[in-house]
């Protein structure tokens, strides 16, 4: 049961921005990836669920032995992966019950009426912090950066997926929503899910078990591989420490 | 009002089929004075309603084709078309009496379910006249007036002397209000008494079933002070390959304090041309809430209108336009703030796809004295792909220093970020756009009655499939 990425090449339109990425993941495993702004992490992220913006050169990506990198976005999803966006878009009109809802019905195949389904959501709320009314927000609009990463993560917990990306779910979080985002990732662990951890900064990581690998990109490419020591050299000397090593 | 349920009101529109009924009596073209005597004596009218029309007639002779929106003198053929066709010989007063070829029509459009469950009355116009109208009780025991045109012109010609196109709508207005003066046919009175709460809504359906034939109906709805009422419309018609005109007059007087709900749900099939002329005046404290659903018709120039006359009126339109493939589209609300204090808002929505047009045109003005006036328009246009086009011709005439007059317009895509970010929701293409142009549609489907809400989604979203429904 692993999600494989086999030599990823990939560009957007002439520009090459992945460089032969290779790594793997493993159900209940915390695989994490860090590297500098720019250096190809979201790209990775966004590819892996077929984002229309990137073209595989070459490689392939495996989900539990099956190449998806012909499958529909959905498709994707609906085989068990899921990403938490970074920077998610607005979407007007629609609320976060909506959504969720709509995104269970299509995954899980679930009916469930709307009442219901809100009395399930709000475990997950009241986890997150996060008041009833958060969810007939509209998605992402008028939202604090911290309440996007919420709404993301609530996105993950109501659908629990096989293996889930999160791209810098941390970024611009204050210490207790950040203990919370730790929290929340630690329990899908915990629940069989892998969980790739894309981060910037290592802040997370004393928040979460020890990382069963840790990756460095740097220039579209895994410029290192190990464990949670990489995490704390790049603590120390930045990622400086990685180009001159 | 709120959301109250409603039942599937808004019709199955797969368009009906083209009904074969007996009809009692035709009058075919010329436009002239004596296909005009013939309605009148058809009716049975009185001189004074006769002379009404004669001088409409002058009029559509006087002026010419519109000056603005689409070129119709390429499109209206007034000597083709059919002036008045009356299915049977007399009104239905019970359904019971509705031939049952109609019946299973009413039935597939859910009114009569509709009308026992959500309505406070009901009525069915077929062609040029209407088939039948029903009131609850005690509505009419409190004075509730709901009847239409023709009725009213014999039991309450006062009332029709004074306010029948004589100064909401003229037949100036247009060459169409015009030739509606000449050929009106049907249509609903209704009047609410002082202080008097309708409650649960008003309908009436329209439907087509004669080919060429134009359809005018006249209404007329009276608020009287602090009364309130909520009046629906809807349509259907077989599809044709020769057009029939749609060519209503609709007046509302908001008295004061009164408040007046309209919506019209316009789903004609595509050979209907849709060119209405429907105007409000709103008096102290009253307010007018109007919203349209323009999802049908090939052809459509709609410009629902308010004059707020007494200080404080409130009017708010709200409209979601659905342009696809041969639907030309010209949409857009008149107000008129002529006191202190008064308030209108805008709220214009339309989805344009495989080659529709949409037009948002529409004019505030602001008269010298209306101060605090405040007025906000905002016009959002969706398009689904690059064959479409959407343009907003916003007027604004403002002579009073102390007003606030806003405008909006913003002209979206679909944009692949957002459909990404929806399928990676593991929505399907399809899915993630009918839910991006739900989410735009919203600000307006919050306001019509859920049923209706969701019809409205179900029609849009089949016409984002591609089984458009309006023929």
């Amino acid at each position: 049961m692993t999600l494989e990425v086999k030599n990823l090449t990939v560009s957007t339109g002439e520009k090459q921005i992945l460089d032969n990425v290779s790594l793997s993941l493993e159900r209940s495993q915390l695989v994490v990836l860090m590297g500098p702004n720019g250096s190809g992490k979201s790209t990775l992220a966004q590819t892996l669920l077929g984002s229309p913006f990137y073209k595989i050169v070459k490689g392939d990506v495996l989900l539990d032995g099956d190449s998806i990198i012909n499958l529909k976005t959905y498709e994707r999803v609906r085989k068990g992966l899921f990403l938490v966006f970074q920077n998610p878009v607005e979407i007007q009109g629609v609320s976060v019950l909506n959504l969720i809802k709509a995104a269970r019905s299509s995954i899980a195949n679930e009916q469930t009426s709307v009442f219901e389904f809100k009395s399930r959501l709000s475990p997950l709320l009241s986890f997150l912090n996060l008041e009833d009314s958060f969810l007939f927000k509209n998605v992402n609009v008028e939202m604090s950066g911290g309440e996007k990463k919420k709404s993301e993560m609530l996105q993950l917990l109501a659908i629990k997926p096989k293996y889930a990306i999160l791209d810098e779910p941390d970024s611009g979080l204050d210490v207790d929503s950040l203990k919370l985002v730790a929290k929340a990732i630690t329990n899908l662990l915990n629940d069989n899910v892998g969980v790739l951890l894309i981060t910037h900064y290592t802040r997370i990581l004393n928040e979460l078990p020890s990382p069963d690998k840790v990756h460095v990109m740097l220039n579209g490419k895994v410029v290192t591989s190990g464990g949670i020591e990489i995490a704390k050299e790049i603590d120390r000397g930045g990622y400086e420490w990685v180009e001159k090593s | 009002m709120g959301r109250e349920k409603l039942g599937k009101v808004t019709p199955e529109i797969t368009g009906i089929k083209p009904l074969s009924l007996h009809y009692e009596k035709k009058i075919e073209s010329p436009i002239d004075e004596d296909t005009v005597r013939k309605i009148s004596k058809e009716k049975g009218e009185p001189e004074w309603m006769l002379k009404k029309r004669l001088d409409s007639l002058k009029v559509f002779n006087s002026l010419p084709m519109p000056n603005w929106g689409f070129d119709l003198s390429s499109i209206v053929n007034f000597d083709e078309l059919i002036p008045y066709a009356k299915p049977f010989s007399e009104k239905l007063e019970e359904s019971s009496k509705i031939p049952q070829e109609v019946m299973k029509v009413l039935e597939k459009l859910n009114i009569p379910e509709a009308e026992r469950k959500y309505l406070s009355g009901s009525g069915t116009m077929l062609d040029s006249e209407v088939l039948y109208r029903r009131i609850k009780d005690e509505l009419r025991r409190k004075g509730v007036i709901f009847t239409d045109m023709d009725t009213a012109v014999k039991e309450y010609p006062e009332l029709v002397k004074k306010y029948f196109m004589t100064f909401i709508v003229t037949p100036h207005n247009n060459k169409f209000a015009a030739l509606h003066g000449a050929l009106w046919s049907g249509g609903s009175f209704v009047y609410v008494p002082k202080g008097v709460k309708v409650g649960l809504p008003l309908q009436v359906f329209f439907l087509i079933n004669y080919p060429k034939l134009g359809q005018f109906e006249h209404t007329i709805i009276i608020a009287d002070e602090g009364s309130e009422v909520e009046y629906i419309e809807g349509c259907s018609a077989p599809v044709y390959s020769t057009h029939n005109l749609h060519s209503a007059v609709v007046e509302v007087h908001v008295k004061k304090n009164a408040f007046v709900k309209y919506v019209t749900i316009q789903t004609w099939t595509k050979n209907v041309l849709n060119l209405n002329t429907k105007r409000a005046v709103v008096e102290e404290g009253g307010t007018l809430r109007w919203v349209s659903g323009n999802i049908g018709s090939g052809l459509t120039m709609y410009y629902p209108s308010a004059i707020l006359k007494g200080k404080g009126a409130r009017a708010e339109f709200l409209s979601v336009t659905f342009a696809g493939s041969n639907q030309k589209k010209e949409t857009g609300s008149k107000v008129f703030h002529l006191a202190p204090g008064t308030r209108s808002r805008i709220v214009s929505k339309s989805i344009v796809k495989a080659g529709g047009y949409a037009a948002y045109r529409g004019l505030v003005h602001v008269s010298k004295g209306a101060k605090g006036s405040v007025s906000s328009v905002k016009c959002d246009a969706l398009l689904l792909d690059d064959l479409s086009e959407s343009a907003t011709y916003p007027y604004i005439e403002s002579y009073e220093s102390d007003a606030e007059v806003t405008h909006e317009a913003t002209v979206s895509r679909i944009e692949e970020e957002k459909l990404f970010y929806l399928m990676s929701r593991g929505l399907s293409e399809t899915e993630a756009k009918a839910m991006i142009t739900r989410g735009f549609m919203e600000p307006i489907m919050m306001n019509l009655p859920l049923e209706y809400a969701l019809e409205l989604n179900r029609l849009i979203e089949l016409e984002l499939e591609g089984e458009g429904v309006v023929g």
